[in-house]
């Protein structure tokens, strides 16, 4: 028998980091039969509709990656030097980068939203707010594994060598899409009570996904002190250390093997950590959905 | 855990295992803002607070400035089986509460427990994703409720069945009208219902029919679950609920016989303060009959728009039914087997119903797929005693006019009312006889008749139609048209009803004032 008590307890701020993990689990075991569905009914079904109908699922996560690669296979075919100095086709160059920034970026954006954007199904019929977290994450992830396969293909089509270090790959992309969904359970409660936090969010994922060495290496350090500041920051944040040494990783040889270990291992802290916050938090939020 | 000052005196009873309590409702308070904006900035501070591990400091449940309670200090308990009324006029925090109770919002103050599982019939369809079928919103949905696939899989026919929407079950919901998408969403919701159901106006939704399926449905789910019943129809909370409690502003007022809540809802005006309604309340109760006992129903409530009268209640207030044509019909006989149509009589539809009417074919067509497991109806025939013309029924004004139901039931039911409403050509209902049973049950098995008579016959010349209902509580078993009839009038007059009247002549000057 389920039981419910609900008190008028303030959040749980007493609530640890284990205590939210162990939650998080048997919330999703709970209700994995409801993620199942609710995925695939908003991933298979969103361009129900069209003439199109699922071929837009596949389509729609490569775009970006088309689009990139295309305009500058065409124009800026010049190899790209990476660090250790083994050449790359820009399309593979930036390709990458895409779809690793977009991991992390796409992870973000549908977490960060989902209360906002769920908010009448929340109210209405009582759907867990982990659930629809979980089922925005899986999209994205789901998204980001079409887009592997796009990579793939062009890889294929430019006939690069990856090293096997490219093997690594899948354990990155997922890092980086758990950074999103840590950050995005914290900031989906904020949103609730400020919803111009998405449209920051938004500009803010806008500028990263030039500085954040999708298209150009970063350069730890300039001339001037103020860029200088500024670059060492870009330089030394966790998503442009994935975003870069991974691509190494797979082509060339990881120059900074050690910064890319704290980045992954902060990545996945992103998550413990947020769902801690995010289950401190989540009971104050409905009234002001 | 804070508790309100309490005024109410409705202490909660322990609950919980061991016990039949399924919900505790205790001090329960909810806040909110007049303006969300106001509201944003103490919200996020809470929120970043509580992510913070820092405990909001303890204060007294107070109104900070722009706030009100939607939900002050309620208590109540709900057992296992009891159907429970909330009634209020519109802003008195019935929804709010209903949503705490369901687990959607987190009260302010006080406690709510519920021992079991709980679930709304609330925002029916509310779920359903627009590019779906039925049938693929059926899976989800019934997911969403908590339903395990194996059963999603076993009960889908059922409720495909019971939504009755025909072909369009294969077609994407948006596709849908707003009653379609009810009565997918109701059918979803009563196949998965949990220990504690809690229904919001649900009687208002879908067409006439529909409601009567949902009315049995929920008459079968009353065995063995608990209800709150949010309603503004009267005749709902008093056929289905045991018990009502009273909401004003936000405060319980009043918790009792779902009789005497209703009357005191009557009594509910906007500008009242609860403590003045409160007041008022014990005043009239003390005054009228010293024990709280109110003799009818108030006006200008809404009673349903359906010939159906609540059967007898123990604590319901007498009610001033629907006028008959005679005074008492009664119970004619009783007899084992099958009725004969004596001489002058004709059968209505040349039909003598059995086991539940027609073909199976022909009922469901009539009124949706059988849903209840345990026919209450296994017999019916309707006679009359109009003179037959070829193929129409004609009755002459100032004739007796009579009407014979036989009726056999399966099982023994004691809230059964029969109604012989009849309809003019536009639809328009003119008459409404109804009949209602006593505390004693009619006997399951036996054939039992019931004679309708009225001379003269009220109406003049015109043709009608004689509907049957037979209800049990608030639940139609039947409704159907039975017949077509034509009055004539020898008279010729050009009014539709004559009625007998009284003339008394009397001889005085012009009224003059009177002196005391």
């Amino acid at each position: 028998m389920r039981n419910l008590t609900l008190t008028g307890t303030p959040g749980d701020p007493s609530l640890t980091v284990l205590g939210a993990l162990r939650r998080w689990v048997g919330e999703l075991r709970q209700n994995r039969l409801l993620i199942h569905s609710l995925f695939w009914r908003l991933y298979l079904h969103r361009f129900e509709g069209s003439a199109a109908g699922w071929l837009w699922v596949v389509i729609m996560p490569c775009v970006p990656l088309a689009v990139y690669s295309t305009l500058q296979t065409m124009g800026l075919f010049s190899a790209s030097l990476l660090n250790s100095g083994q050449d790359l086709p820009r399309a593979v160059y930036s390709g990458w980068g895409i779809l690793f920034f977009l991991s992390f970026a796409e992870g973000l954006r549908l977490a960060a939203g989902t209360l906002v954007h769920h908010r009448r199904e929340i109210i209405q019929t009582g759907i867990p707010k982990m659930v629809l977290l979980v089922v925005n994450t899986l999209h994205a992830l789901g998204d980001t594994l079409l887009r592997a396969a796009a990579l793939v293909l062009i890889i294929l089509f430019f006939r690069v060598a990856p090293h096997p270090g490219i093997a690594w790959a899948p354990v990155l992309l997922l890092a980086l899409t758990a950074f999103g969904f840590g950050l995005g359970c914290v900031l989906s409660l904020i949103a609730v009570y400020y919803r111009d936090l998405l449209n920051i969010l938004s500009a803010a994922l806008s500028y990263l996904f030039f500085a954040s060495g999708v298209f150009i290496h970063i350069p730890d350090h300039d001339k001037q002190p103020a860029m200088d500041l500024l670059l060492k920051f870009l330089h030394w944040q966790p998503l442009y250390i994935i975003v870069d040494q991974s691509r190494e990783l797979a082509f060339g040889w990881a120059d900074r093997p050690w910064a890319l270990a704290c980045s992954i291992l902060f990545c996945f802290a992103v998550v413990p950590i947020g769902l801690t916050l995010y289950y401190r938090g989540e009971s104050l939020v409905n009234s002001h959905l | 855990m804070e508790k309100a000052s309490s005024t109410a005196t409705f202490e909660p009873a322990p609950a919980g295992p061991g016990t039949d309590v399924v919900l505790r409702v205790d001090h329960l308070g909810k806040k909110y803002s007049h303006t969300p904006a106001a509201a944003r900035r103490p919200g996020l501070r809470k929120l970043l607070r509580a992510m913070a591990g820092l405990q909001e400091p303890p204060k007294p449940p107070a109104l900070d400035k722009e706030e009100f309670w939607a939900v002050h200090d309620v208590s109540f308990t709900l057992r296992r089986g009891e159907a429970l009324g909330i009634v209020g006029l519109n802003g008195a925090g019935k929804s709010t509460l209903l949503k705490i109770i369901l687990g959607r919002l987190r009260p302010d103050v006080g406690e709510v427990e519920v021992f079991g599982g709980s679930g709304g019939l609330i925002e029916l369809g509310a779920g359903f994703h627009p590019e779906m079928t039925g049938r693929e919103n059926i899976s989800t949905n019934a997911t969403l409720l908590g339903a395990k696939p194996a059963d999603i899989e076993r009960l889908t026919p059922e409720i495909i069945a019971f939504a009755d929407i025909g072909v369009f079950i294969d077609s994407p919901v948006k596709q849908y009208s707003s009653g379609m998408k009810v009565r997918l969403g109701f059918a979803i919701a009563v196949h998965f219902v949990p220990d504690l159901v809690v229904c919001d106006e649900i009687m208002a939704v879908g067409d006439f029919d529909f409601r009567q399926k949902c009315f049995n449905r929920m008459n079968e789910l009353r065995r063995d679950r608990s209800f709150i019943l949010v309603s503004h129809g009267a005749r709902n909370i008093l056929n289905f609920c045991d018990r009502a409690i009273l909401m004003h502003r936000g405060e319980l007022i009043s918790d009792g016989p779902p009789g005497r809540v209703l009357e005191e809802f009557g009594l509910c005006q906007r500008h009242f303060s609860p403590e003045h309604l409160r007041a008022l309340l014990a005043h009239r109760r003390t005054s009228l009959t010293g024990h709280g006992d109110f003799p009818v129903l108030p006006d200008g409530l809404d009673d349903g728009d359906d010939a159906t009268e609540a059967a007898d209640q123990p604590d319901a207030p007498a009610r001033e039914t629907a006028p008959t044509l005679v005074p008492d019909p009664v119970l004619v006989s009783s007899a084992q087997d099958a009725p004969l149509v004596e001489a002058g009589w004709h059968r209505l539809n040349g039909a003598t119903f059995n086991d539940r009417g027609w073909s199976g074919e022909t009922l469901n067509s009539q009124f949706g797929p059988q849903v209840d497991p345990q026919p209450a109806i296994t017999g019916l025939a309707v006679d009359w005693n109009l003179r037959r013309e070829g193929r129409a029924f004609v009755h002459t004004h100032g004739q007796p006019w009579r009407v014979r139901l036989w009726l056999r039931l399966g099982r023994a039911a004691a809230k059964i009312s029969i109604g012989f409403p009849i309809f003019d050509e536009t639809g328009r209902m003119l008459l409404g006889p109804l009949w209602e049973q006593g505390a004693t049950p009619l006997p399951a098995g036996a054939w039992a008749g019931l004679d309708l008579s009225s001379q003269p016959f009220p109406l003049l010349m015109g043709n009608y139609y004689l509907i049957l209902t037979v209800s049990e509580g608030p639940a139609f078993l039947w409704r159907r048209r039975l017949g077509r009839f034509t009055v004539r009038d020898p008279f010729d007059r050009s009014w539709q009803a004559h009625g007998e009247y009284a003339w008394h002549t009397f001889q005085n000057s012009a009224p003059s004032a009177e002196t005391h």
